[in-house]
């Protein structure tokens, strides 16, 4: 699937009209994204409608801490945000051993998650993707607070074959 | 200097190829540097760009493909030994003391880079430039990245749209 990170987007569409960074196709803004720690990312969906929904498409997501407890709560408040969009978190969890752990940990607290984890849930598959679907169907907010009530992970029965990213 | 196994048996003097910028200046250049363009590959693999032809790139301007080509030609040598196992550390040092200096420059030129690093398929260039693009980016506020990118500072409706994706997304500003 790391292949097919490549940009998809029509390249070569810097008109005259568009300057500076807004010129560049959503692939490069999205290679950038990749570099940033995700919260900045996020912040950057204030800097122009162009960019609003851009984090919530990046293939790669950079997570700025390794306390797992931290990276936990991190990540419920990004599916939650990115909603439906899905995402490639395989080189992410390979980057980093206690983010795994903590997926893993989310994953033991639902009762029907990954069908290749042993008792105590590791899991053995190199393709987390195939193991988790991160749509969240059954998520609820707080009126105040956007605080994750609820994170249901189902299992999913085939890789996609593309990155589908909805709007 | 050894020539690459794949320079079609031409001993000695290395192969060159000539590339033609969108305002029609000539670069001649060894095709072991073009060739770090995954594009070009294909092309000078096919015996493209030799003799009086020269491939012509239309999408790039002769100032942006002569930066291209500067970092082509510093690179060309360790990539043509498969990512450099036995680069010692002095040019590794140097390819990075080299690389943090090409890209202390305008950002206008480096949206023409990374944009010309993308029609060419130079996945080294374009991943330096992209960081570097972050480095801008990375620990300011919203409104410190308005300015340093170069967008113009919000109307007061986009100041209020700003607020609201602030509030929806609070937890990232915490």
């Amino acid at each position: 699937m790391s292949s097919r990170k490549k940009c998809n987007r029509a390249v070569a569409q810097a008109g005259a009209s568009a300057k500076g960074i807004d010129a560049l196709p959503e692939g490069l803004l999205n290679h950038i994204l990749g570099f940033i720690d995700a919260r900045q990312a996020v912040q950057t969906c204030v800097l122009a409608r162009r960019w609003r929904h851009l984090w919530k498409s990046a293939t790669t997501v950079c997570i700025g801490t390794t306390n797992p407890e931290e990276i936990l709560s991190f990540m419920e408040h990004l599916l939650l945000l990115r909603g439906g969009s899905q995402f490639d978190v395989t080189p992410v969890l390979d980057s980093m051993p206690s983010l795994r752990d903590a997926f893993v940990t989310l994953a033991q607290k639902n009762a029907d998650c990954c069908t290749h984890a042993d008792e105590s849930g590791n899991c053995s598959n190199v393709n987390w993707n195939s193991c988790y679907d991160f749509s969240l169907e059954e998520v609820e907010i707080l009126e105040e607070e956007e605080i994750l009530e609820e994170l249901e992970i189902s299992e999913e029965e085939a890789i996609p074959d593309e990155v589908e990213i909805l709007e | 200097m050894a020539a690459p196994e794949s320079g079609d048996g031409n001993n000695g003097a290395a192969r060159m190829v000539t590339l033609i910028s969108s305002d029609n200046t000539r670069f001649e250049v060894e095709a072991a540097a073009a060739s770090l363009s995954q594009t070009l590959q294909l092309t000078i693999l096919d015996g493209g760009g030799g003799g009086g032809d020269g491939i012509p790139l239309p999408n790039v301007d002769s100032a942006t493909l002569s930066k291209v080509l500067e970092y082509c030609i510093k690179h060309a040598p360790a990539a043509a030994n498969g990512g450099a196992p036995n680069a010692t550390a002095v040019d590794r040092a140097e390819l990075e003391r080299f690389d943090n200096e090409f890209v202390n420059i305008d950002q206008s030129v480096l949206y023409s880079l990374i944009m010309a690093a993308h029609n060419l398929e130079i996945e080294g260039l374009q991943s330096l430039v992209a960081k570097k693009v972050a480095d801008m980016i990375k620990g300011k506020s919203p409104m410190e990245i308005r300015r340093t990118l170069g967008f113009p500072d919000p109307t007061p409706e986009e100041q209020a749209e700003m607020n609201a994706h602030m509030l929806e997304y609070g937890w990232a500003y915490e």
